[in-house]
C-alpha cells in the first residue's frame, strides 16, 4: 500500500491544486490547440474514405444535373444553370451544417466521445469550433469540385468583378451557417430520437426558404423573414448577385446589406451556441442522461 | 505549463477523494430512482481504491459524480480538495477516465492520430504531446499498430488505446469504470500490470476502480468498498474485509486415508477443534512406483492456528500419511455473500431487466 498520509498527503494535494491553476494565455493556447485537434479528423480523416468522397460528390452532382436538365428543357437563360451549380456547391455546406454539426454531438454521445470531451479540460465550445472549422475546410474542397464539375459538364461560367468581396461574402456565409450549426448541435442533442426528423425538416424545406434554386425575392414576405433568420438565404442571394451580375435584378437586398446580416448572424448564433453548450452541460449533469450514452 | 494566478481561498482537504453524504436520485418514468444514498468515502493520495458491487449497485453513478459528469442530489465531494460540483474545470485538469467496453474515437483516424488529438485536448504542447503518445504506445505494447485505423482494432487493442489515452495527461486521479470488462485474460493482465506501474511511477497518483470481478479487486486494490443498492455496506483492506467473515482458522489437510483407529469424532474432541469435515476425495497423481494414489482432504476449523499441532500429532500418531496442509482464506465472494445476502452473479441476474 502506497497511500500518503499526514504532511506528505497535504504536500501532494497542494501541488496537485497548483497544477490546476492555468494562466489566461495558457488557456487561450489550449483552446486553439483543441480547435485544431478536433478539426483534424474532419479535414484529414474524410480523405481516407474514398467511398464517402464518392457519395458526397456524386449525389449532389446528380441532383444538380436533374435541375439543369429541367431548366434547359424550359429554355431559360443559361445564367440560371450557372446559378444552380453555385447553389449545389453552397448546399454541400448546408448539408454539412445539418448532419456534421447538428447531429454530431448526438453521435458523439452514443459513441462515448462526448463523455471524454466533457471530462477533458477542453470546453465544448472549442470542440464545436473545431468541428466547424474542420467541416468548413473539408467541405470547401468538395464545393470546389462541384463548381469545377459544373463548369466542365454544363459550361457554367461566372463573372466575379470583385473577388475579394466574393471571398468575404463566402467567408461570412460559412461563418453564419456553422455558427447556426453550433446551436443545432445542442438542439439535436436535447431532441434525442427526434434529431433525424429535425435534420429532415432543416433540409428540403430550408432549401426552398433559402432561395437555393429560385431567388428568395420570389417568396415575398416569407423571403424577407428567411433572409433575417436563415443564413442560407442571404448567403445564396448575395453570392448569386456577385458571381452572376446578369441576374442581379433578382436580388432581394443589396449585397453589402446581406453581408451585414451574415456577420450579425455569425455573432448572434455564436453567442446563442455558446449559451446552449453551457446549458446542455448543466442539464446533462443535473439530469444524468444527456451527456453519457445509455448503457 | 502552469502559471499560478490565483490564491487558494481556504484550507482544503488533503484527501485524493473525499465524499460526504453523497446521494443521487434519478427521475424516471416510473418515479424517482435512488442510485446512491449517504456515501461517505475518503481515499488518500496514492491509494488504489476499489468499489465492488453488482450491476445497478451505484458504482458507475459514483464515478460519474466524482469525474464531474453528474451532479449529486445531496452531499459534497472533492478531488484533492477541489469541489467536483463547482470547480469542475480544475478537477478535469488533473483527472482521466476509462470505461469498459468503450468504443470512443474516430474510426478513420490512426491510433497515433487519435492519441495526438487527445494530447491537444489535454493541453500539451505538440512536441511534448507526441513524445508522450509514443511513450504510451510503447508502454502498452501497441507501438506496432500506431499507424492502424481505429476501426481495424480488436476489443483488447481498443481498450489498451483507451488506457494509453487516459495516461497521456499524467492524471493525479484515474477513474476506471469496469476497465477490464470484455478483455481476454492476457489483455486484462497487461492492463492491470500497467495500472500498478502507473501508480508506482509517481507517489500520490490515485486510482478509483469499479469492478464486479472479485479477483481483480482482491489483486489490485489497497482498499475496497462493497456497495449494493446505492449504499456502502463495508470498506477496508481486502484482508480486513475477509476477517469479517472468518470466525475460525480453516485448514485443508490432505491424507492418503482417514486412519480407522482415529475416526473424525475423535479428532473433533481435540482441544481447539471447532469442526472437521471431509471436503473431497481426490486423485493425488501417481506415487513413485507409478500406482494411482488417492487422497482425502479434510476441512478442519480451529479456534486458532496453534491448535493445528494437536490435530497433526493425532493424525501422525494414528499412522496417517500427510500429503498437504494449506490454510484456507475466505474469498471476497464470501465476504460479498455475507454482506449482501446473495452472490454477485445472482445480483447481476436480478439487476437485468
Amino acid at each position: 500500500m502506497s497511500a500518503l498520509t499526514g504532511a506528505a498527503a497535504t504536500q501532494v494535494a497542494e501541488r496537485v491544486r497548483a497544477e490546476t491553476l492555468w494562466s489566461r494565455s495558457y488557456r487561450a493556447r489550449h483552446a486553439l490547440q483543441s480547435i485544431g485537434g478536433r478539426a483534424y479528423p474532419r479535414i484529414f480523416g474524410m480523405l481516407r474514405e474514398p467511398s464517402w468522397l464518392f457519395f458526397d460528390l456524386v449525389f449532389p452532382i446528380l441532383n444538380m444535373s436533374s435541375i439543369v436538365f429541367l431548366l434547359r428543357s424550359r429554355g431559360v437563360d443559361e445564367a440560371w444553370v450557372s446559378a444552380t451549380i453555385l447553389a449545389s456547391a453552397l448546399l454541400t455546406f448546408w448539408a454539412s451544417v445539418i448532419w456534421m454539426m447538428g447531429a454530431q454531438f448526438h453521435w458523439e454521445r452514443d459513441s462515448g466521445n462526448l463523455t471524454l470531451y466533457i471530462t477533458a479540460p477542453v470546453g465544448l465550445g472549442s470542440v464545436a469550433l473545431g468541428m466547424a472549422f474542420g467541416g468548413a475546410v473539408g467541405v470547401l474542397f468538395r464545393a470546389a469540385i462541384i463548381v469545377v464539375a459544373g463548369a466542365l459538364l454544363y459550361g457554367a461560367a461566372y463573372t466575379i468583378a470583385d473577388p475579394l468581396l466574393f471571398g468575404a461574402t463566402l467567408l461570412a456565409s460559412i461563418a453564419a451557417m456553422y455558427s447556426l450549426g453550433i446551436c443545432l448541435s445542442s438542439i439535436f442533442l436535447v431532441s434525442g430520437r427526434e434529431a433525424d426528423h429535425l435534420g429532415g425538416l432543416l433540409n428540403e424545406p430550408m432549401q426552398l426558404l433559402g432561395g437555393v434554386y429560385a431567388p428568395v425575392r420570389n417568396l415575398g414576405a416569407a423571403g424577407l423573414v428567411a433572409v433575417g433568420i436563415l443564413p442560407l438565404a442571404p448567403a445564396m442571394d448575395a453570392l448569386r448577385q456577385l458571381a452572376l451580375p446578369q441576374l442581379g435584378a433578382n436580388g432581394l437586398l443589396p449585397v453589402q446589406a446581406e453581408i451585414g446580416i451574415l456577420v450579425a448572424m455569425s455573432v448572434v448564433f455564436g453567442v446563442i451556441g455558446r449559451f446552449l453548450l453551457a446549458y446542455i452541460e448543466r442539464v446533462g449533469r443535473v439530469g444524468g442522461k444527456l451527456l453519457t450514452r445509455a448503457d | 505549463m502552469v502559471s499560478p494566478s490565483q490564491h487558494e481561498p481556504i484550507a482544503r482537504s488533503s484527501a485524493a477523494v473525499e465524499a460526504r453524504g453523497i446521494g443521487r436520485v434519478f427521475q424516471a418514468k416510473g418515479g424517482p430512482v435512488t442510485a446512491l444514498q449517504g456515501i461517505d468515502l475518503r481515499i488518500e493520495p496514492g491509494e488504489l481504491f476499489g468499489v465492488l458491487g453488482p450491476n445497478g449497485a451505484g458504482k458507475s453513478t459514483l464515478i460519474k459524480i466524482l469525474s464531474t459528469l453528474l451532479l449529486p442530489t445531496s452531499g459534497t465531494a472533492s478531488i484533492f480538495g477541489l469541489n467536483v460540483a463547482t470547480e469542475t474545470e480544475r478537477v478535469r485538469r488533473i483527472m482521466n477516465i476509462v470505461a469498459g467496453g468503450d468504443f470512443s474515437g474516430y474510426g478513420l483516424l490512426t491510433v497515433r492520430e487519435q492519441l495526438a488529438m487527445f494530447a491537444q485536448f489535454y493541453g500539451m504542447p505538440y512536441r511534448e504531446g507526441m513524445r508522450r503518445v509514443d511513450g504510451q504506445l510503447e508502454a502498452f505494447g501497441i507501438a506496432d499498430i500506431g499507424d492502424r485505423k481505429i476501426s481495424a482494432l480488436s476489443t483488447g487493442q481498443r481498450q489498451k488505446l483507451n488506457f494509453a489515452r487516459s495516461f497521456l495527461n499524467d492524471p493525479w486521479i484515474l477513474f476506471l469504470d469496469e476497465p477490464t470488462i470484455g478483455l481476454d485474460v492476457s489483455a486484462a493482465r497487461d492492463v492491470r500490470s500497467r495500472i500498478r506501474a502507473f501508480q508506482a511511477e509517481v507517489p500520490g497518483r490515485t486510482v478509483l476502480l469499479t469492478t464486479h470481478y472479485m479477483a481483480e479487486a482482491d489483486e489490485l486494490c489497497d482498499r475496497i468498498a462493497i456497495v449494493d443498492h446505492g449504499r456502502i455496506l463495508a470498506q477496508g483492506t481486502p484482508a480486513e474485509l475477509k476477517r469479517m467473515v472468518q470466525r475460525e482458522a480453516l485448514f485443508i489437510v490432505g491424507l492418503d486415508e482417514i486412519p480407522p483407529s482415529t475416526p473424525l469424532e475423535t479428532l473433533r474432541r481435540l482441544p481447539g477443534v471447532v469442526s472437521i469435515a471431509v471436503r473431497d476425495a481426490a486423485d493425488a497423481g501417481n506415487d513413485i512406483s507409478g500406482v494411482a494414489s488417492p487422497m482425502v482432504r479434510l476441512a478442519i476449523g480451529l479456534r486458532d492456528d496453534a491448535s493445528l499441532a494437536g490435530v497433526i500429532t493425532a493424525l501422525a500418531g494414528a499412522g496417517a500419511h500427510l500429503r498437504e496442509i494449506t490454510k484456507s482464506e475466505p474469498t471476497l465472494e464470501e465476504v460479498f455473500v455475507q454482506l449482501v445476502g446473495r452472490g454477485i452473479a445472482e445480483s447481476d441476474a436480478e439487476a437485468r431487466p
